[in-house]
């Protein structure tokens, strides 16, 4: 196997020193044409003009958020997000940590009355417009604060991702001030409820006879599915249907001597990995499933109904064509050309 | 097309290359592409403008703001998070693995109740430790660790079983090994009512044990990440198998074989990431090893004597091959770029090798390796994907996105011919013999372009038209290309904030070129044995995953606030396939949904919640009965059948969540109802017998779940749950027919048993401590 490997390397040599070479390439004229920060005054023009407190050299110049925002501030320190921004600012700066989504904070503070040696009285409620509010702005200006920090890894597709394009923004399936979600910051304790808010339809699939274990929690909507967008079909986590689900069922990949097109190419062809009302995830019941295809001589091409089970066919029971042909996602033995080896 | 020769030093590129210097259209498709990226780049979004001159004025300086102190802090360090502890018990009405399919709950027990979800926070250093269901098999536990920005180790465990069926018998010695053998003095038989059941033992189908061990260590330098990955799943137990004796022609004699499996897959990642402020690049070196410990199971075979059809007579063991080892490498090149005023491209480079050189089996096993035309499968199959996407706002008003992917198979693995072994006992067939035949190693290409643009008509409304372009190329298959054309018009609006509502559509026309199943079955068969006008499946039959298609999609999606305490949404999706062009095969597909749920909230914590889906599924396929016995049978309409198949399934559910006494008192209440019905019915052409409707395959399923928490102190709180679960199953396939037995027809020795309907009663009792301050 060792050598078979060496061969394949030594025989693709070109293509190793092809990436390499463009990963190199890629990697300066990226850095090269880098853009710019987010634009807050095309948030909320009022912020025109406003400056960082964060700028100010003085020490210990960043508790003013606490002024007014105490409680938020309080729940929001429960948040990883918080622990983050800290260890990234200093626990000292909490004005730098809420300029990161806010925005500048200098005018806003100049609205509240916080100039001088002057605070606001904590009675008084005054109406904020100088600061970015995420109860006010658009799904994209949400979307463009947390790429800030988030656009990589995972979240690299976003922006023309379907969910995007959907007018989805980040606080519609994450929190921010507030822990709600064991995991990944999400808005909910069952990850998979934050998809159904709008994929209502799948919500029904937790209850077909074949299923994954998403119900017992075991199993996810994101094993599979990149929610912030991907290079696959469906936001699939990889590039191929196939591929998706070989990062599960390893043994399906193969490649094995006596490949059955369909299963080489989509597994989606035959199964419905949502669920199903069919043993197996299947979409349609064997042998009719089979049939949908596969139109031979003699028993392949013969209709199998309410007679044959009473005959009980042996294409009709238990595991109808797969009784004989179990082998139909790919065969390695030599006999196995119809997939019964 | 500098660009493109550039990249053409590559072999990973040199199909895209050819593809785009050979084919005229998808030429015009890509300039399209690039033509789209051009018209990304002017445009007034987010982006940074140059720093303003701007007049700083004072800011409050000093921990002392008008001669108060704050000495707050926004983080809290310490220990916070829950610990659970408690037991809970399950009452069957009879044993059955579907209930715990994946939990291993498949009888009367008890269990310990565990889970913790801990945090630990000082100075920029955490810890996180999470696990759920200890006393189960389906546990899990998860450590992270780290210092923010700095670095993070995360190792994880977790259990999955897979309980399949639980009413299974074998005839077999040896249950969970690769070597199968029937009790001495078991009596053989031609046929399945000769055969004594006597010595039938139960065989429980189960995957016992799916665990997955991931390490993952992720190192921060500045702007650069480094992640290391490494991921370890073993999996083994019982599954049930077909096997076959006979296979030359009809009259094959089937028994279910207790399958025993056991995998070990091991992976490895690598990653480097550069993060630039506006510039990412990732570059992922990714290897996964399984190890399949049962590479074939040999079995004795129950049945004995000489079959029909010239099958001769059948041998005493057999031998049925199980997934080889295998090995894939995946080399990936990701990066993002966003460019002033709004333009952002991103992209991928990957490619991948999947590797398998398992030693080949004899053609049956009483021959010997010589016959065979190699002795290793040498199977390999290089994959190459490369997406580009680019996505703007060239006017204000207006969104552009563009997407160009190519994917492509190289399969390697050599094309040969096999010259079976009739019936594994008999001689090895020469060229001409309708079973020498060639494995064809399939391979195909994908092209696709997509290009979509959006206008938005009003704030927070948006209307968007798109095309799509897909081509695909295939090796060995009916049809060597077909092109989908599609068309796509959506609208969305988030224009009341109390309301948001879009409707999306789409029409698609797949065309492939001449149908001509004749290719496959010339290359799959010798030219010895290969004759004009001979075929394998009916000529008429178009295999829907190549045929021609078109293709309607609906959906719509609204969820309104009708006030600040009564919200509901409503989805409907509808989508049809039609093969217009298919006189046998798939006909039509159709599929919608309507699923519609609602919150109302009432009290000061109270959530009242139902929700409803409805589902129809209907497929339509025509088949047509033909042998060579009875001449121009596969030309003969008066033969064709026809199988319409309905899905239905309504799943409604309805609950609340309520508190009481300031919170001290949490209740939560849920019912679940699912049924699905799948329906069969036929018609025969004129030259069959009239067909009879097959019973209905139904499921049914009733949840009731209810859960209360009492907040005994600040710190712990007390939890009693309950559930109950009905289910029945009915399928035609399995139900009434004795796994202890084989079948009426004598072909079949089945052995393997139904889904088992249950009613389950489960509940807990546990504590649960919070620490910190505050219950988190």
């Amino acid at each position: 196997m060792r050598y078979f490997l060496s061969q394949a390397v030594l025989k693709n040599r070109k293509i190793l020193v092809s990436v390499l070479a463009l990963i190199f390439v890629l990697g300066i004229a990226i850095d090269a044409f880098a853009g710019k920060k987010v634009k807050w005054s095309a948030i909320n023009p009022l912020l025109k003009g406003a400056i960082s407190v964060g700028n100010s050299s003085m020490e210990d110049d960043e508790t003013e958020c606490f002024l007014c925002h105490k409680d938020y501030i309080k729940s929001f320190g429960k948040t990883k997000h918080a622990k983050a921004y800290i260890a990234k600012h200093g626990d000292n700066k909490v004005g730098s940590s809420c300029e990161t989504c806010h925005g500048p904070m200098s005018l806003h503070l100049k609205e509240v009355g916080i100039t001088g040696a002057s605070i606001p009285d904590p009675g008084i409620k005054i109406e904020a417009k100088h600061v970015v509010s995420f109860k006010k702005i658009s799904p994209i200006a949400k979307n463009a604060i947390c790429l800030q920090c988030h656009e990589k890894n995972s979240v690299l597709q976003w922006q023309g991702s379907a969910h995007r394009d959907s007018g989805i923004s980040c606080d519609n399936c994450h929190y921010v001030t507030q822990r709600k979600g064991k995991r990944g910051l999400l808005i909910k304790e069952d990850p998979k409820k934050v998809c159904f808010q709008c994929h209502r339809e799948q919500k029904s699939k937790l209850y077909k006879i074949s299923r994954k274990p998403l119900r017992e929690g075991k199993q996810d909507c994101s094993g599979c599915h990149n929610p912030h967008g991907s290079f696959g079909p469906s936001l699939l986590k990889k590039a191929t249907v196939n591929e998706t689900c070989y990062m599960c069922h390893r043994e399906k990949r193969g490649p094995l001597i006596w490949e059955h097109a369909p299963v080489r190419e989509n597994c989606s062809t035959c199964h419905d990995p949502h669920g199903s009302n069919f043993l197996g995830m299947l979409k349609q019941k064997a042998p009719f499933l089979c049939q949908q295809c596969h139109m031979d001589v003699f028993h392949s091409s013969s209709l199998y109904e309410g007679n044959s089970l009473n005959s009980a066919d042996v294409r009709m029971i238990g595991k109808s064509c797969l009784n004989c042909h179990s082998l139909i996602h790919g065969s390695n033995h030599p006999s196995g050309a119809r997939f019964q080896r | 097309m500098i660009i493109l020769k550039t990249l053409n030093t590559s072999v990973l590129c040199r199909g895209f290359y050819t593809l785009v210097r050979k084919c005229r259209w998808e030429n015009t498709v890509l300039t399209l592409g690039f033509l789209g990226l051009l018209i990304s780049f002017p445009n007034n979004g987010l982006a940074e403008d140059p720093p303003e001159e701007v007049e700083v004025f004072e800011i409050v300086g000093g921990s002392v703001v008008g001669g108060e102190s704050y000495d707050e802090k926004m983080v809290d360090e310490g220990l916070t998070g829950n610990m659970t502890l408690g037991g809970a018990g399950v009452a069957l009405n009879r044993r059955s693995f579907k209930f715990g399919e994946y939990t291993g709950l498949d009888d009367d027990e008890g269990f310990v109740v565990g889970d913790t979800d801990l945090s630990y926070y000082r100075q920029g250093y955490y810890m996180d430790l999470q696990s759920e269901n200890l006393g189960l098999d389906n546990r899990s536990i998860r450590l992270e660790s780290g210092k923010f920005h700095d670095y993070k180790l995360t190792v994880s465990f977790n259990q999955i079983p897979h309980m399949l069926l639980n009413e299974s018998k074998t005839l077999y010695n040896g249950l969970g090994t690769n070597n199968l053998t029937l009790p001495t003095g078991f009596g053989r038989s031609l046929n399945s009512s000769g055969i004594t059941f006597s010595g039938v033992k139960s065989a429980d189908l189960e995957v016992e044990s799916r665990d997955n061990l991931d390490i993952d260590f992720l190192k921060s330098f500045g702007n650069n990440d480094v992640r290391l990955n490494f991921k370890r799943v073993t999996k083994d137990g019982i599954r049930s198998l077909g096997s076959v004796f006979g296979t030359n022609a009809g009259g094959g004699k089937s028994i279910i074989l207790p399958e025993a499996f056991d995998q070990k897959a091991e992976e490895g990642t690598i990653t480097y990431s550069h993060n630039g402020e506006d510039s990412k690049v990732q570059v992922e070196y990714f290897v996964s090893l399984l190890n399949n410990k049962i590479g074939s199971i040999s079995f004795d075979n129950p049945f004995q004597g000489t079959l029909g059809f010239g099958a001769g007579t059948v041998p005493d063991r057999g031998v049925i091959s199980r997934a080889p080892d295998n090995q894939y490498h995946r080399f990936s090149l990701t990066g993002g770029i966003n460019l002033p005023k709004s333009t952002r491209i991103s992209g991928v480079i990957e490619y991948g090798l999947s590797l398998q050189d398992e030693d080949l089996l004899p053609f049956s096993s009483g021959t010997g390796l010589s016959l065979l035309p190699r002795r290793t499968a040498d199977a390999k199959i290089q994959t190459y994907h490369i997406s580009l996407n680019a996505t703007s706002n060239p006017f204000p008003k207006i969104t552009t996105t563009s997407k160009f992917r190519h994917y492509q198979t190289v399969n390697d693995t050599p094309k040969t011919i096999f010259l079976a072994i009739i019936n594994d006992t008999g001689s090895q067939v020469d060229s001409s013999n309708t079973r020498a035949l060639f494995n064809l190693p399939y391979d195909y290409i994908q092209d696709k372009f997509n290009f979509d643009v959006g206008y938005r008509v009003l704030p927070s409304t948006n209307f968007k038209i798109g095309y799509d372009f897909n081509l695909f190329k295939r090796d060995f298959r009916a049809v060597e290309s077909t092109v989908e054309n599609t068309f796509k018009a959506s609208l969305r609006s988030h224009y009341f904030s109390w309301a948001n509502a879009n409707i999306n559509f789409s029409y698609g026309e797949r065309d492939g070129e001449n149908y001509d199943a004749f290719r496959v079955f010339e290359t799959r068969h010798t030219p010895e044995f290969v004759t004009p006008g001979a075929f394998d499946p009916a000529p008429d039959l178009r295999r829907f995953d190549i045929a021609d298609r078109s293709r309607i999609k609906l959906g719509t999606n609204l969820h309104f606030a009708a006030s600040s305490k009564l919200d509901f949404g409503i989805s409907y999706n509808f989508l049809e396939d039609d093969y217009d062009d298919s006189v046998l095969g798939l006909r039509n597909s159709q599929n919608q949904t309507v699923a519609v749920d609602a919150n109302y909230s009432f009290g000061e914590s109270g959530v009242l919640y139902a929700y409803y889906n409805y589902e129809d599924g209907e497929f339509q396929q025509i088949g047509r009965t033909h042998n060579p016995f009875v001449p121009n049978s596969a030309f003969s309409e008066g033969r064709n059948w026809e199988v319409l198949n309905e899905n239905t399934g309504n799943t409604t559910g309805i609950g609340f969540n309520r508190s009481y006494y300031g919170g001290q008192l949490t209740f939560n209440a849920d019912y679940s109802f699912s049924q699905n019905i799948s329906d069969f019915s036929f018609l025969t052409g004129s030259s069959l017998s009239a067909a009879e409707s097959l019973p209905d395959l139904r499921s049914t399923l009733h949840r009731v779940q209810v859960q209360s928490e009492y907040l005994f102190s600040k710190t712990v709180s007390i939890w009693v749950n309950y559930l109950y679960e009905n289910l029945s199953y009915d399928d035609f396939a399995l139900d009434g027919f004795d796994p202890s037995a084989g079948d009426v027809n004598n072909n079949l020795i089945l052995l393997r048993g139904n889904i088992t309907d249950y009613g389950a009663h489960v509940g807990w009792v546990y504590a649960k401590y919070h620490f910190g301050k505050n219950k988190s």
